[in-house]
């Protein structure tokens, strides 16, 4: 295999966000080899991301809590992967070997151990037109809000659930674009239950209540416990209004907007876990978690797990689990280390409270019209998986061969949850059966980047095939 | 900074992803799903989604993931099946 | 039941739709769903230029039926018929190429060798760095994942009972057939079908018959969608590169690359190695591909007997049970060797010969052959 031979490391970190990068500083600090990779271009995450070159930030505190890791991450010297993409990890005699494609070509890394913490993207409950150019995730905002400081459209709306989305109004509002509306799943009554939890954290909940009070004075509309229904599009075939609707009923509104952000909570990006094998038990929100202990220790031994990715509780646990993780990997390689922090119970509670708010029932999903479309990639809409569930599809991988759903680029990313949500309220479907099968490459890898150079005679060809 | 998009010449500024350069110019419509044909734009930016995967520097890129380039080609609604 | 088939692969699910149109009851059984298997995740070629040559005579029926899928499965599975071309980039895979072009075209195959201008003139997308092709007029594809959604509507519509999700553990004779014994009960046929794929092996020792059967791990890649950039089959001198590319522009890469894998566990997955070796054939075959991403790669199992002939029959010294699989291009096949051998079991004389399974009977248990040397 003519790829370029790496020495065996003693841990790979896949993911340098809050949870990785403080895992990778713990490990590394205590004497270990380790070697971090992020498909970014700076570690950071999505929360601690960094801000572009010459872009002045925001600062708050994740712009804080993301420059002092990425200070830290380069005093440290670890060597680091960016914009290193990972298309898949298998395990192997040393531990495991981790496949990254680069431009330079395809780069086979072993590894003793290894440390998920990819974090988690975001949910989105499709309605009618969303499709449309100018639908864009919440966190999307974010990402733009961070790293360019900037938002684009002249009619912005924000709708959705979870605490994201008073922070992007807010964010989009200091900017001088104020929504045209803010729209919001939960009701008054759901941020009530949530209360308790969010005083867990005061700052947090103070900056929370500063970004609504903001919202107030500026008069931006809020539609409480609604929904977008409907995108439909302008002349030029891109986004150009939406149609809002309480869940309670009554008339339905119309819009004109060319720019939303929409988002419906998170779920965990646990593809390499699950390509892995770990455990994962059902998340008390919705969705999975991995079964681990509290340093992060996965049931496949030398596996770890740290982060959204192992179950959604926000960056500020996650930044203490990387720690703690850290800590564990070393000590279990013989190394001694500080004392771990214990888990926070008070954060806990917090990343609590926000999961409340950003629970989807399943029946939302199953009560989407026919004509909703599902999977974006291969435009397959609700009404086709229901026509493939009654002619016999049982599971998520038949429902795929049955529809195609799932076989575009995007490998169930952004219908798999969705998916899953019908399939589990559709009589047939067999329990746990609702997920695809994760398969690598565990994202789109360009061939060019693939095959690297290389010369025919280096291709190994064995013996043909009988005649 | 500037980036070809379609033969125009497109400002932008260094460490900037391609997604972002082509949202402040009010670019929203990236290519057609080679699934329906209709419009697609980027969605999620953080590299999840494939909507903006489209011909960049002659391969299929996606935008939210690739930094600008000075005088970098790129090619919208190209990423379509025939 | 008249007949009861054990495995809902192609090979099984064929033989229970033309045994039920024959007029007898017949239950088929999978402890999976239909085509999960080998059936459901294959390249789907239906090439006669990577086929044994002495298969090639039914490759070629088996190709009009898939053709013809609307008319005998009432759904057409995606195929396409194209023309197929097998390319050879050096002196010894230009020798390679000639002897297999020939024994091919001899067994009936519409096989002819090219020059590079002719081979660019059929399929411009090939790299023209070639030094010959054989050329083979009849040639094509399915889309092996719709397998199980079409067997599935026939055998409904044709009244077959069919038992997914349903482990058979054992067969025991009795005075007129069968007993299947399931996990949760059992089942009495007159005849029996063992159609299991891979796992021949373990279910033919049910009976005391030992055959080795040989599982190899084959792997697939498959890109995401792109403008047309070629429009036959395509493969190369040694069998390790298949290509094709879908109508809606997918291109599925395949050849027989080895990924790892263990029957008695059912488990498989791919290998590093093996995808980038398969990826690095394709795009020197077909430049387009360099434009292009892979979106998915999978394994599944190939059953492979010690002859490397199938393994399609009676069973010997058991009345009314038989043998269908380890056909080596199984799926490109097996539509036609499943209507042969449900001839013989409908008690007609099959079209063409079978391949009764006593060469392969070995008298003792053999230590299982695992996939091994073709990657």
């Amino acid at each position: 295999m003519s790829t370029p031979a790496s020495p065996c490391r003693d841990l790979i970190v896949i993911g340098a966000g809050p949870a990785g990068g403080n895992a990778a500083l713990v490990a590394s600090g205590a004497g270990l080899d380790v070697m971090l990779v992020d498909e970014g271009q700076q570690p950071g995450g999505q929360v601690w991301r960094a801000p572009a070159p010459g872009v002045t930030p925001v600062a708050d505190a994740d712009h804080e809590r993301g420059a002092a890791l990425r200070q830290r991450l380069q005093k440290a010297a670890i060597p680091m992967r960016v914009d290193a993409g990972v298309w898949s990890v298998t395990p192997s005699d040393e531990g495991f070997e981790v496949a990254l494609a680069g431009p330079a070509g395809p780069e086979l890394v072993q590894t003793r151990r290894l440390l998920i913490a990819t974090g988690a993207q975001e949910r989105v409950v499709p309605f009618a037109g969303w499709t449309l150019p100018g639908v864009f995730g919440l966190a999307a905002a974010t990402v733009l809000l961070k790293s360019e400081n900037f938002l684009p459209g002249r009619r912005i709306l924000v709708a959705g659930q979870g605490p994201l989305l008073v922070a992007v109004a807010a964010k989009a509002l200091k900017l001088g674009k104020a929504p045209v509306a803010v729209v919001d799943y939960n009701g008054s009554l759901d941020w009530l239950r949530s209360l308790p939890g969010f005083l867990q954290h005061l700052p947090s909940f103070r900056q929370g209540l500063a970004w609504q009070v903001q919202l107030l004075r500026a008069g931006v509309p809020f539609h409480r416990r609604s929904e977008i229904t409907l995108a439909e599009p302008d002349d030029a075939g891109v986004l150009g209004s939406l149609t809002i609707q309480s869940v309670g009923g009554g008339d339905p509104q119309r819009l004109e907007a060319d720019t939303l952000f929409v988002g419906n909570g998170l779920v965990p990006s646990d593809e390499i876990l699950r390509l892995l094998g770990v455990r994962q038990r059902p998340d008390p929100f919705g969705g999975w978690q991995v079964e681990a202990d509290e340093c992060g220790r996965s049931s496949v031994p030398g596996l770890y797990v740290a982060g959204d990715c192992g179950g959604i509780r926000g960056a500020l646990p996650s930044a203490d689990q990387g720690e703690r993780t850290g800590m564990a990997i070393a000590q279990d390689a013989g190394l001694q280390t500080g004392t771990a922090s214990r888990r926070n119970p008070w954060l806990d509670r917090f990343a609590d409270a926000s999961c409340a708010l950003m629970q989807v029932d399943d029946r939302r999903i199953f009560a989407l019209s026919d004509d909703v479309i599902l999977c974006r990639c291969e435009n397959i809409t609700a009404g086709v998986v229901r026509a493939a569930i009654a002619d016999g599809a049982q599971d998520a991988n038949q429902l795929k061969h049955f529809t195609r759903l799932g076989m575009g680029p995007c490998q169930g990313r952004m219908c798999g949850a969705n998916a899953a949500a019908l399939l589990r309220l559709s009589p047939g479907t067999r329990p746990g059966a609702e997920r695809l099968t994760p398969r690598s490459p565990l994202r789109p890898v360009e061939i060019p980047q693939m095959a690297g150079s290389f010369d025919y005679a280096d291709i190994p060809v064995p013996k043909p095939a009988p005649l | 900074m500037q980036i070809d998009v379609n033969g125009t010449l497109t400002p932008c500024r260094a460490g900037m992803t391609v997604a972002a350069a082509l949202l402040e110019q009010g670019i929203y419509h990236l290519r057609n799903s080679p699934a329906a044909g209709t419009p697609r734009g980027a969605f999620c930016l953080m590299g999840a989604c494939q909507e903006c995967a489209i011909l960049i520097d002659g391969r299929i890129r996606r935008a939210c993931q690739t930094v600008v380039r000075d005088g970098m080609c790129v090619v919208l609604v190209g990423a379509s099946a025939a | 039941m008249d007949l009861a088939v054990i495995g809902g692969g192609v090979h099984g699910a064929s033989i229970a739709l033309f045994a039920a149109r024959g007029g007898m009851k017949v239950a088929l059984l999978d402890r999976d769903a239909l085509a999960r298997g080998a059936s459901g995740t294959n390249a789907g070629t239906l090439t006669m230029q990577m086929t044994r040559a002495a298969l090639i005579p039914y490759a070629l029926k088996a190709h009009e039926m898939w053709v013809r899928a609307p008319e005998w499965l009432g759904h057409d599975v995606g195929v396409v018929s194209c023309e197929g071309l097998s390319l050879a980039f050096t002196e010894a895979e230009e020798a390679l190429l000639a002897e297999r072009a020939e024994a091919r075209r001899a067994a009936g195959a519409p096989i002819q060798l090219v020059t590079p201008t002719e081979a660019l003139r059929v399929e411009p997308g090939i790299n023209p760095g070639i030094r010959m092709a054989s050329h083979c007029t009849i040639d094509g594809f399915a889309n092996a994942y719709l397998t199980g959604l079409a067997f599935r509507r026939a055998l409904v519509a044709e009244g077959v009972e069919l038992r997914e999700y349903t482990e058979v553990q054992d067969v025991s004779r009795e005075e007129t057939g069968y007993t299947l014994h399931l996990s949760g009960g059992a089942l009495r046929a007159r005849q029996v079908v063992f159609a299991g794929g891979v796992w021949l092996e373990p279910m033919l020792a049910w009976m005391g018959l030992h055959v080795p059967i040989r599982t190899l791990i084959n792997q697939l890649a498959v890109t995401e969608r792109q403008p047309p950039v070629m429009r036959t089959v395509v493969g190369i001198a040694s069998g390790l590169l298949s290509l094709k590319q879908y109508r809606h522009g997918t291109t599925v890469i395949g050849g027989g690359w080895q990924g790892r894998g263990d029957r008695a566990l059912n488990t498989h997955s791919v290998r590093h190695d093996s995808l980038i070796g398969n990826v690095r054939l394709a795009v020197h075959a077909v430049p387009g591909l360099a434009a292009t991403r892979i979106v998915r790669s999978w394994t599944g199992f190939e059953a492979e007997t010690a002859d490397a002939l199938p393994a399609v029959g009676p069973l010997p010294g058991y009345e009314g049970a038989w043998v269908c699989g380890s056909v080596h291009s199984g799926y490109t096949s097996g539509p036609y060797i499943a209507r042969c051998i449900a001839q013989a079991i409908l008690g007609q004389e099959p079209d063409m010969p079978l391949f009764p399974i006593d060469r392969l009977l070995t008298s003792q248990p053999t230590a299982t052959l695992q996939g091994q040397t073709r990657g």
